[in-house]
């Protein structure tokens, strides 16, 4: 990963990175303001894939049809993940080196990419042939263990980012 | 407010206040919750907001998503007024100096003042304009408010650390 390393290193030298960690006046409360749009991507992240998820598991929204519910709240996701990105990549550039060396932001990036392949995976294969299960209460076997998973893991994700923060911010002095 | 200042003592020297604040793993874990209860709140609000204002959800009828999504804005409340009565009680004299903290319970008491005028007013006569893409101005305004003063209510609370 040295790569990345070196991209961390020159992360944190760009005006960016100065801006989030908020040393002048005008940037002071800049790295909070974007940590909250952050905390508000994971509403519409976890929110959208966990009201598809519990549709799936019979436990709610079961009036309306799976794809019916996929169709309005997928897109919804999408702009979550993006918002988690840009956010996420303001975050990372006020302590990019730091955060190299943390474990938390290691353990919370190999949930994601799990997250993601699960999702991905999840509507290229298994959603496929929803109009077999599209109104029935239960998903099958399958799209319900995609379900489980993906609300365990958004969860997850959230709790160690909060890790990171906590423990990002005790080497600041 | 000297009544409030001394409450405030009080509070954070309760067993309650001491051993979430004496605790390593109290606080940060109930902080975790409590952002999980903001999923649970602001997007089940954010939903029914997107539909008061016309810009999303119109497909379902208002009363459906209304219905539909409301208990779990009021499970989330729950969720974030127990967490949150927890956080506060570990520092409450910190809090009660807080700029942050005071704008945030301003702006939680407006998000409710809102809610009541809305289902109050528009909400009344809903099956009127139940199906409607675009619902009256009243209900917009409603819609957008609470948008605005959850997003707000997220920025601020992020805020209480940093001030």
């Amino acid at each position: 990963m040295h790569a990345f390393l070196t991209f961390c290193h020159w992360l944190d030298a760009t005006a960016v990175g100065q801006a989030m960690r908020g040393t002048e006046p005008q940037y002071t409360y800049l790295f909070p303001v974007i940590e909250a749009f952050h905390i508000l991507g994971i509403v519409l992240l976890a929110g959208s894939t966990s009201i598809l998820a519990l549709r799936m598991l019979g436990v709610a929204f079961c009036e309306d049809r799976v794809s019916k519910l996929s169709r309005q709240f997928l897109p919804w996701a999408w702009v979550g993940f993006g918002a988690q990105l840009v956010t996420g990549f303001f975050l990372l550039a006020a302590e990019a080196v730091k955060s190299y060396h943390n474990t938390a932001f290691w353990i919370k990036m190999a949930l994601i990419v799990l997250a993601s392949v699960n999702i991905l995976v999840f509507y290229q294969t298994i959603y496929r042939r929803v109009e077999a299960w599209d109104e029935a209460r239960f998903a099958p076997i399958a799209a319900r263990a995609y379900a489980v998973s993906s609300i365990l893991l958004w969860f997850a994700i959230t709790a160690v980012g909060r890790w990171l923060n906590s423990s990002i911010q005790s080497y600041v002095g | 407010m000297h009544a409030l200042w001394a409450i405030c003592q009080w509070l954070e020297h309760t067993g309650l206040g001491t051993t979430v604040r004496v605790s390593a793993w109290m606080f940060p874990t109930i902080e975790v919750v409590h952002i999980f209860g903001v999923v649970l709140l602001v997007g089940s609000t954010t939903v029914l907001d997107l539909r008061l204002t016309g810009l999303a959800f119109r497909e379902d009828s208002v009363v459906k998503l209304a219905t539909r999504f409301l208990p779990w804005t009021w499970t989330g409340f729950a969720l974030m007024a127990i967490t949150g009565f927890l956080l506060f009680a570990s520092e409450s004299s910190k809090m009660y100096d807080n700029v942050a903290f005071r704008i945030k319970i301003l702006m939680i008491v407006l998000a409710g003042v809102n809610a009541l005028v809305f289902h109050t007013l528009a909400y009344r006569k809903v099956e009127t304009w139940n199906e409607a893409t675009a619902p009256p101005i009243g209900a917009k305004l409603a819609g957008l408010f609470s948008l605005l003063l959850w997003f707000g209510i997220a920025i601020a609370g992020r805020m209480i650390a940093y001030l």
